[in-house]
């Protein structure tokens, strides 16, 4: 029966770090899964109750967009980790399908396996805490940039629809025609008058707008409507 | 009859004056169609912020005017 190699093993991050002894350990724990070429080891919503390695062929993540579509995500090979969520929470879903693209073998190691090699290997545990502090720094980095990007949108639809209602044709640009403190603008928003400052000044620093006192004009209407309704540029 | 289409017009006024224009701009990926913005750009600056031939453009929506006029008159013989 096929063992993991533990040389393997040792580049996977979850178990970074363990001697050779303990490798060997960890190793002991696995199990073989074999794949046709097409078979998925897990769909996007089951349970996620298995961790894998694989050992040989490649695996594809596929995941279904919000316009329905199949996106392929990632695809990996031989000592490279996949399904690790198993491995780290107890009650959850797997976030992508996991399929093999070519017949496959991949070392297996059941959610409570790793629970009890963590409760051993205090490193195994250790790795598992970085991994998730890992993501969540991610995950806080792309929700700053959504975030940011829905404020963005707001700030340009806001100007637009001022510059429909009171916009004047000027040379260079589009004034709107009354006074407007960038205090308006973050109540128009729902925002703060810091982000609206640092908007406007990026936007003016591009040259999609200028400001003055009390002052608006909108020098690149296409720019900000892509801005606004969040066309590709 | 001299042909009122020009380079000079609004969007908005070309949209209105010709239907088929938007059509036209939704091919292109243009978002003129409703566009707050539309009353203040001419055909011209349009052209010039999205990088296209604003003479070519008025073609198509001539063409596009003819098609949708040959297949109304279709549709009520």
């Amino acid at each position: 029966m096929a063992r993991p190699d533990p040389s393997i093993l040792a580049g996977v991050p979850l178990f970074r770090g363990l001697d050779p002894q303990s490798l060997e350990v960890v190793a002991l724990d696995a199990r073989l899964v074999r794949a046709a070429a097409g078979r998925t080891f897990f769909r996007e919503g089951e349970p996620a109750k298995v961790f894998y390695v694989v050992r040989s062929g490649r695996v594809k993540f596929t995941q279904i967009s919000a316009e329905g579509h199949e996106i392929i995500l990632r695809v990996i090979g031989p000592g490279e980790p996949f399904g690790g969520v198993a491995a780290l929470a107890e009650k959850t879903t797997y976030p992508v399908t996991a399929r093999a693209l070519d017949p496959c073998e991949a070392h297996a190691w059941d959610g409570p396996r790793v629970t009890a090699l963590m409760h051993r290997f205090p490193t195994v545990a250790i790795n598992a805490a970085r991994m998730v502090a890992d993501r969540l720094h991610e995950l806080q980095r792309q929700h700053h940039q959504l975030m940011t990007e829905r404020v963005e949108r707001r700030i340009a639809r806001a100007l637009l629809r001022l510059a429909e209602h009171a916009g004047r044709r000027v040379e260079g640009g589009v004034e709107i025609d009354f006074p407007l403190s960038r205090q308006d603008l973050a109540q128009m928003t729902g925002t703060t008058l810091f982000t609206v400052s640092r908007t406007l000044s990026g936007w003016e620093e591009a040259g999609l707008i200028s400001t003055g006192r009390r002052r608006v004009m909108i020098r690149q209407p296409h720019r900000l409507v892509r801005i606004a309704e969040d066309l590709p540029t | 009859m001299s042909d009122p289409l020009s380079v000079h017009l609004t969007m908005a006024d070309l949209l209105s004056g010709w239907p088929a224009a938007g059509s036209v701009l939704a091919q292109r990926g243009m978002a003129c169609v409703g566009c707050a913005m539309a009353r203040f750009e001419t055909v011209e600056e349009a052209a010039a912020a999205y990088g296209f031939n604003a003479d070519e453009f008025l073609d198509q929506v001539r063409r596009a005017k003819r098609s949708h006029h040959s297949r109304s008159r279709r549709s009520s013989s």
